[in-house]
């Protein structure tokens, strides 16, 4: 018995399953359950006699052991008999014993038998499982690939061409893992090119769901409904599909292993390659998310763009020329500007303080510590909210205690904070300073444990006061500490969004960039809104690069 | 011999004078310092003490009576009312279902790759550190837009997959850093040993090295769960239905539906709060050693 007569008995068997049934059944109305009970009666039939062809007359594949001149079995190159390893290219060819082929159960655990179980389940689930509903009736695989090829009714609209695919990967899939099964030396490449077949047929499904939306053919309005509600059998074969099409990684993943276990060159390319494996999906989601966006965000601020539905169109260097010249934008980059000074000012010198003081022995020190730092937990709404009910004209506490204090009255217009439109600005930077002291004081007092006490006592031995002793040796000391705060400082006063958003919603001369980048969003003029984001970044790539610099610095000396 | 000895006592009179004088001084320093420190806490402690005593009134009591009348009664009917009616509960779970696979996701992957950056020499190595880097101090603003975009295309826009996945990847510089500079400290021996004993390398990797650098993930985690949980600017971009906000655009929210009623604004800000402040109180050391950390040295 010759092999390829079984690979062509169970190809033609496929090939009847995937073509003759829906065809036959396709006349006789439209329940896709009779379909679906006959093609998978059939199925089952072909299958019964499939496996039992295979398991009577497949030959025992062996060879004969060149030094003990005992057999060998195919799947497992070793002699039995005295144990000589045969060369792994080792191609097993039927010969017979005594004038008779001996029989060897088949290997039914392996990714060939596992791909022809895909197979078998994808076809009748595309065959004869509901792929579309509508009102009226539901339609199957089976249908719409009629209607793929003759395109005679209305339904020819859910049966584009691409829908040929999958029958005929499956096809070609089937007769692969067949192919496999019954050649065990073959089995490991039958897979790969199994998995690779299935792509094809997973085609339809990108198409359908990505692809196909950017045409400019409207589709019936029910396509849509179908398309949010698909059915049980478009459910099950793009999922058999996908598992067919990644498969072979059971392959190829201990294949992979045992060539890098045995070659030199797999064992470099294993060492070398470890890194690489370990960085692959964080830094693909790194490059995706965040580095491609970034210089994406320069080629949107050049078009123009009015939303997700819409596609950014070119317009050149508009925005910015209308940035500059308009008075909202340079009373954003104002208070920014404003922000950052303050910012790098008073937290900075107060949290120095504050770490100075508490860098000495305090009984509870821990619980004074623990209050500056309990800002820093709280999120920007909150902040907000409490700076605003803190600010409230006629309620809040600070004119209650300024009323108490006798300084204003309450009832006659009271300073109105973040409503006037004076000091409104400066209202929310106090607000965000107050989270940030406790930051840079959290800073400090890291760099002032690093400090070695030896230098400070020899300070002291040399008779320095504290002013001298701060002045001369701590402060020097803490440069690096102060960098870093300093740039932190810097980025955050430039991304700040979240304490004016809610307060002011920029309004009362309080727009920062941020806040103006989230208004042209709001807008539908993203085109505006990238332009806005990208001077921002300008700005501050100048202190990310300083960032960037110290720590590269710190990275050659180590 | 007297006079030896007068001297003595005069030395050790003396002595004990300006130890007293000392002691006297220091005394009135420590109180001194002491009232400085308290009055300066009370200061800064203020809204917050503020905002709790409002949670606990009603707004008649605060009309009427002025800020800072005793409340007429303490009530938490404010508590319950933000807690049901205005949705803080919903707004709370939503911020767990963002941050918790938002925060596992993260470190796993920032972990991975600290591990490759840390203990091996390949090419590329600095400079993908310092995409990392990099990419730690970015501004948000420059990723809105296309990431509004991308999470549009991949049909991911108003759902809660869209804000877990940038939050994975934009905190992963930050983590890699971090996790990188610990990882360089563990003794290489450890691992070299492993290897010998003929360890897989990402075995070596999970039950060794993460093992291993817990206080660092710890610190990560404690950080990253605040500033995720606290997120506002992602949700404001990237979902738009009110049913998916987090705690923090929903405060915004709360903010507008209730203007006037600041016990219940108030309450609900509490609220908001209670998960990092319970994280706070609970693992302080861990989210002070991780602003450390991530300052860079």
């Amino acid at each position: 018995m010759d092999f390829d007569i079984l690979l062509y008995w169970g190809v033609t068997w496929v090939i009847v399953g995937a073509f003759v049934t829906p065809f036959l059944f396709h006349q006789k109305g439209r329940d896709p359950w009779n379909g679906a009970l006959a093609g998978a009666a059939l199925g089952a039939l072909g299958g019964i006699i499939l496996l039992a062809v295979l398991w009577y007359f497949v030959p025992f594949r062996q060879k004969s052991c060149p030094v003990c001149a005992g057999t060998v079995r195919a799947v497992d190159p070793v002699c039995q008999h005295c144990g000589y390893e045969l060369a792994p290219s080792f191609v097993a060819r039927p010969v017979s014993v005594g004038g008779q082929y001996s029989r060897e159960p088949l290997d039914f655990f392996n990714a060939n038998f596992l791909a022809l179980v895909l197979c078998t389940v994808t076809l009748i689930a595309f065959l004869y499982s509901p792929w579309f509903f509508d009102d009226n009736a539901t339609y199957n695989g089976g249908n719409l690939l009629v209607q793929a090829v003759f395109k005679d009714s209305f339904l020819a609209d859910f049966a584009p061409d691409t829908l040929l695919l999958i029958p005929l990967s499956l096809l070609i899939c089937g007769g692969l893992s067949i192919w496999g099964l019954v050649s065990p030396s073959r089995s490991g490449l039958a897979s790969v090119l199994t998995s690779v077949v299935a792509l094809g047929g997973l085609y339809y499904f990108i198409d359908f769901f990505y692809i196909s939306k950017g045409s400019n053919y409207q589709f019936p309005q029910w396509y849509d409904l179908a398309k949010d509600d698909p059915g049980r059998g478009f459910n099950i074969t793009m999922v058999t599909m996908a598992a067919l099409a990644l498969h072979s990684l059971v392959v190829v993943g201990p294949a992979l292993r045992r060539w890098m276990a045995r070659s030199q060159r797999g064992a470099r390319l294993r060492r070398n390659m470890v890194p690489y494996l370990f960085l692959l999906l964080p830094l693909a989601i790194y490059l995706v998310w965040i580095i491609a966006p970034t210089g994406y965000t320069f080629y949107l601020s050049l078009t123009r763009w009015a939303g997700a539905n819409e596609s950014p169109s070119y317009i050149g260097f508009d925005h910015y020329e209308h940035l500059f010249g308009n008075r909202v934008f340079r009373e954003a980059l104002g208070n920014n500007v404003r922000w950052l000074i303050i910012f790098i000012t008073v937290p900075t010198t107060l949290g120095l303080a504050m770490a100075l003081i508490f860098n000495t022995e305090i009984r509870g020190g821990r619980w004074f510590k623990v209050s500056f730092y309990s800002p820093l937990v709280l999120s920007g709404p909150v902040i907000a909210l409490v700076w605003l009910w803190l600010y409230h004209p006629d309620k809040g506490l600070l004119n209650s205690l300024l009323d108490g204090l006798g300084v204003i009255n309450i009832n006659d217009n009271p300073p109105g904070w973040h409503s006037d439109s004076d000091v409104a600005i400066y209202c929310i930077i106090a607000a965000a300073a107050w989270r940030q002291v406790g930051y840079v004081m959290v800073l400090y007092l890291a760099g002032l444990k690093n400090i070695d006490p030896a230098m400070i006592d020899a300070g002291l031995v040399d008779g320095a006061n504290r002013v001298q002793l701060f002045r001369h040796i701590i402060f020097p000391l803490l440069a690096p500490v102060t960098t870093i705060i300093v740039v932190i400082s810097i980025i955050d006063s430039l991304r700040a969004f979240d304490l004016v958003q809610i307060m002011t919603q920029g309004n009362n001369g309080t727009e920062v960039l941020a806040n103006l980048m989230y208004q042209k969003f709001k807008d539908y003029e993203m085109g505006y809104a990238a332009s806005v984001a990208v001077v921002l970044f300008s700005i501050s790539i100048v202190f990310i690069g300083t960032y960037l610099w110290r720590t590269l610095k710190d990275e050659l000396e180590y | 011999m007297t006079t030896i000895a007068q001297a003595t006592r005069t030395t050790k009179q003396r002595q004990q004078e300006d130890d007293l004088r000392s002691q006297i001084f220091s005394i009135f320093w420590q109180v001194i310092k002491y009232a400085f420190l308290i009055g300066v806490t009370l200061l800064w402690l203020l809204p917050l003490f503020a905002t709790v005593l409002t949670s606990f009134r009603t707004m008649d009591d605060i009309t009427v009576n002025g800020f800072w009348s005793i409340p007429e009664r303490f009530t938490v009917d404010k508590f319950t009312q933000a807690w049901d009616q205005a949705d803080i509960r919903r707004y709370l779970i939503n911020s767990f279902i963002i941050t918790i696979p938002a925060l596992v996701g993260m470190l796993f992957l920032s972990s991975m790759s600290a591990y490759a950056l840390a203990r091996y020499r390949f090419r590329g190595n600095r400079f993908i550190y310092f995409t990392y880097v990099a990419g730690m101090m970015l501004p948000f603003q420059i990723l809105l837009l296309p990431v509004f975009r991308l999470a549009n295309e991949l049909k991911i826009y108003n759902t809660h997959g869209a804000l877990i996945m940038i939050h994975t990847a934009f905190q992963l510089g930050f983590c890699t850093f971090v996790l990188r500079n610990f990882m360089r400290t563990v003794p290489g021996e450890i691992l070299d040993a492993a290897r010998v004993d003929g360890c897989g390398e990402f075995r070596i990797f999970l039950q060794i090295m993460l093992p291993l650098s817990l206080p660092s993930l710890a610190a990560v985690a404690t950080l990253e769960f605040t500033w995720v949980f606290n997120d506002y600017l992602w949700a404001l971009f990237l979902l738009s239905e009110q049913q998916l906000q987090p705690i923090t655009a929903g405060l915004a929210t709360l903010q507008g539906q209730y203007h006037a009623d600041w016990p219940l604004i108030t309450a609900g800000a509490l609220l908001a709060t209670l998960p990092t402040v319970f994280l706070f109180i609970f693992l302080q050391r861990y989210f002070i050693q991780g602003l450390t950390l991530g300052s860079g040295k």
